[in-house]
């Protein structure tokens, strides 16, 4: 087998793949669009934080927070700003939600492993509390409701959000696929193996990992603006503690460290959830947490380096004969 | 004064309910190394089913019993059942057990329904103190008398028996037991066991300073009771009691003045101790 | 020209004391060895050096810098390089990758985003050539991980030489190699520029014969030896901890 087939066939997976999203509009309903564009948005949040959980190694228990810190931002611009240019807002927001990733980073980064853990679980849950509290620019427990879509001088719809949402997410994707394959990058690995040596080699780790979690954080934002103007109100429980251990669960059953399993994991969650929704909506929580369950209990290292596998074995055997 | 009297008094009573939790979860955190999200849910799988023994037999001691021992049993069953192969993957562990959140809360939705439940008042104890212009329900003074009692004896077993010695030592050095050979898993076990009765107990009684118990219950004891750990520190049962107490103090003081700011006193204060002092309080070991 | 200068130093964790009071100087070129008992501190004597422990007390000025300003990474910058007596790799990332990372701690590229790790050209070519002198290139593209312990030894020391160091700490570098390979370690450190000092931390007295011209012995948190080879190999105090009282006593032959 030549070099130009073997090409052709790593990329056929992603290929195929792209075709069937880029079409979806065409051989689905406009629900499954929908499910789509909601797949896209945590996908691209869970890919944030696989960026510092997956390839660095931290436990960060915020990143609902932080997508919530742009989608209220967002939202508050909005409404009561009356910001109307999505061009404007959405950088402010975005900006917002790494301003707080910094800050919960300058907090946190003193120590590691569970500590870290807990600290960015009381940060988050300080900002879930701040957005319950905080009546006049957040609405309450009530949220803010009746967001349109973005403003950018075209009437959307579903079907073109979906595509401003694909064209958004691939976008974010490809810079954190190029920034992991750079100096930067590796050196997040190198951290993660070994930060000891990393430091004996003359990396300052702490500015690494200060780095890393604000570009995190403004990822784990750019999902919180589209996920406001698709979803049309945020609310606070949508970004409690709960929601970000959602978020790693998704990176997990992905695959950690992979980029692309994050999306996996995205995917695998919400169409479980569509489905069983149609059927038994009220034991959805029931089902969620037996798969959690099962996901652990059955594999590790996730779905996305198992058929990785799969596909190299079934490739493999074929480029022999 | 009495506004203040009043809001502390409150605090402590809520406070003992968080301690019953946190002592718990912080022993199995501090022996075993567990990190278990379900704890909180144990409270509320021990709330709803013995309030409602408590209330179709009229005694709060029998339904008491049976949410401690119901929790105890659920928590067994996670931990040996799935826990148990999970021993040192910490990130795993918060994953199913974190399902297992799930599972109780829906669980309960389907048995029990949506509509929060009332705690079980007996008859005996529906009255109230007068403190000032305030009257303070008996009901509280029982749960305080409760804590007073239970925080001494758990603090004796701690520290003045064997089998408190052979915990202690557990969470400082397993391998050094395992060479004097004294197998820690059957203590594994019987910490794991306590630890979801005492969840479950607290929640039958804490029903009535928490207004009741609702699907989100797990959830919020589960904030609560880990930051009453990070507050007290890790693995003493002065520390859990110390970290309780002062977050309930705190949560209620505040909440008088300034009913939004409740919400907020156990987050704020997790992020000062882990700031300055990351061990807790009265911790005995690193979580 | 003196390059390093320690005074004083001491190191005590809670009760236990395990740098009394340490004091010498290093000349640049010098090539010393630090040899002691088990557990006399000599690995955390390096770890001080290196900066991942602070000494309790006493100074340490490393080319008229002094170290209790410098974090682990600015004494680097400085021209400190250090092996680790466990070699301490990066085991999920190829021979070449690992070597890579080496070459992109000093460099203000290692904060780069956008182009691709392996696209350095320079940085490709210096890895190459640290790689070949230590017999590693043909394993460039093995994962760290399934690397024999020899291997693995070559390329820890092969990472410490990267950033051309000024002063070098090798701590045990020999360790579990056979002949062969000890061989080639020393080649590997003969071929270091004459100006570059070296500490290392052995136990072989024919390894440090061929590579050290001068002796520290570290006994029990105090230099109680000093000098050249042949020195400390007729000091009497030496002889009687390596060897036992009675053949102390006894006459070299």
């Amino acid at each position: 087998m030549n070099a130009r087939r073997a090409r052709l066939i790593r990329f056929a997976p992603s290929t195929v793949l792209v075709a069937l999203l880029l079409s979806a509009p065409v051989w689905a309903d406009i629900s499954i669009v929908s499910l789509l564009t909601k797949i896209l948005i945590f996908g691209a949040l869970a890919m944030s934080l696989d960026l510092v959980f997956g390839y660095l190694g931290l436990w960060s228990f915020c990143h609902a927070a932080l997508f919530g810190v742009a989608a209220y931002t967002d939202a508050i611009l909005i409404q009561h700003f009356g910001v109307s240019s999505f061009w404007l807002a959405a950088p402010l927001s975005i900006l917002a939600a790494a301003a707080v990733a910094a800050l919960f980073a300058w907090i946190g980064l003193r120590m590691s492993g569970i500590y870290f853990l807990l600290i960015t679980l009381a940060l988050g849950q300080l900002v879930f509390s701040v957005a319950f509290v905080g009546k006049a620019f957040t609405g309450g427990s009530q949220g803010l409701v009746n967001i349109s879509y973005p403003n950018i001088g075209m009437e959307f719809s579903p079907i073109s959000f979906y595509y401003f949402t694909f064209i958004i997410v691939l976008v974010c994707a490809v810079i954190l696929h190029l920034l992991l394959k750079s100096p930067f990058g590796y050196s997040l690995r190198g951290i993660r193996e070994n930060e000891t040596r990393m430091k004996a080699m003359g990396f300052n780790t702490w500015m690494h990992k200060f780095v890393a979690f604000t570009i995190s954080g403004a990822f784990a934002g750019a999902a919180g603006l589209l996920y406001v103007h698709y979803n049309g109100i945020i609310i606070p429980t949508g970004v409690d503690m709960a929601s970000s251990g959602l978020i790693i669960i998704m990176v997990l059953i992905g695959g950690a460290g992979t980029l692309w399993g994050a999306m996996i994991g995205s995917a695998i969650i919400y169409i479980l959830s569509y489905y069983v929704s149609l059927f038994t909506p009220e034991r959805w929580p029931l089902i969620l947490g037996a798969c959690f369950v099962a996901a652990v209990m059955f594999s590790r290292g996730g779905i996305y380096p198992q058929l990785f596998r799969l596909w190299r074995q079934v490739y493999g055997a074929k480029s022999k004969g | 004064m009495d506004v203040i009297a009043i809001s502390v008094l409150s605090g402590l009573s809520y406070g003992v309910v968080l301690f019953l939790v946190a002592a718990g979860l912080s022993f199995v955190l501090g022996l075993m190394g567990i990190v278990n999200i379900a704890h909180g849910a144990l409270v509320m799988t021990g709330a709803y089913v013995g309030i409602h023994v408590a209330k179709a037999s009229g005694s709060l001691i029998l339904g008491g019993l049976a949410g401690a021992l119901l929790a105890g049993l659920v928590g067994l069953i996670i931990e040996r059942g799935f826990l148990r192969n999970l021993y040192k993957f910490q990130l795993e562990q918060i994953l199913v057990t974190f399902g297992f959140v799930y599972i109780l809360a829906n669980l309960h939705l389907w048995v029990y329904g949506a509509w929060p439940l009332d705690a079980f008042v007996p008859p005996v104890l529906s009255g109230s103190v007068a403190i000032g212009r305030f009257s303070f329900s008996v009901f509280r003074i029982l749960i305080m008398c409760i804590g007073a009692v239970l925080c001494p004896i758990l603090w004796w077993i701690q520290d003045r028996t064997r089998i408190g010695a052979v915990i202690r030592a557990g969470m400082d050095d397993p391998d050094m037991l395992a060479v004097m050979g004294i197998n820690l898993r059957p203590v594994n076990i019987a910490v794991f066991f306590t630890a979801a009765c005492l969840a479950g107990f607290a929640g039958v009684i804490g029903a009535f300073p928490l207004g009741g118990v609702t699907i989100g219950l797990g959830q919020e004891m589960m904030f609560l009771a880990v930051a009453v750990v990070v507050v007290g520190g890790v693995g003493s049962i002065q520390g859990a009691f110390a970290g309780a107490l002062i977050i309930g103090v705190f949560s209620s003081v505040a909440g008088t003045y300034l009913p939004a700011a409740a919400i907020f006193v156990p987050y704020f204060l997790m992020v000062i101790i882990l700031i300055f002092r990351p061990q807790g309080l009265l911790g005995r070991t690193e979580a | 020209m003196e390059v390093m200068k320690v005074r004083n130093v001491a190191k005590n964790f809670g009760g236990l004391t395990v740098l009394q009071d340490v004091s010498f100087n290093l000349e640049a070129g010098e090539k010393a060895a630090l040899i002691g008992p088990n557990g006399a501190g000599k690995t955390t004597f390096l770890n001080i050096l290196s900066g991942l422990l602070r000494p309790t007390s006493g100074s340490i000025s490393f080319l008229g810098h002094d170290l209790a300003k410098l974090t682990p990474n600015g004494r680097v910058a400085l021209g400190l390089s250090r092996s680790f007596q466990v070699s301490s790799l990066f085991p999920g990332l190829s021979v070449f990758e690992n070597m890579l990372m080496a070459l992109f701690g000093l460099q203000r590229s290692r904060y780069q985003m956008v182009r691709s790790f392996l696209s350095y050209k320079e940085n490709n070519a210096r890895a190459q050539e640290l790689l070949e002198g230590a017999d590693l290139w043909i394993a460039k593209d093995t994962p760290v991980s399934e690397l024999s312990h020899g291997e693995k030894r070559r390329l820890e020391i092969a990472l410490s030489l990267s950033p051309r160091p000024k002063i070098l700490l090798l701590d045990e570098p020999n360790a579990g190699l056979d002949g062969a390979e000890t061989s080639s370690l020393i080649r590997i450190i003969e071929e270091l520029p004459p100006d570059t000092t070296t500490l290392v931390v052995a136990h072989d007295i024919d390894f440090i014969y061929r590579l050290c011209n001068r002796v520290l012995v570290l006994y029990y948190g105090s230099i109680i030896a000093d000098g050249s080879c042949e020195e400390i190999q007729a000091d009497q105090k030496v002889r009687s901890i390596y060897l036992g009282r009675r053949t102390a006593d006894a006459r070299v032959d």
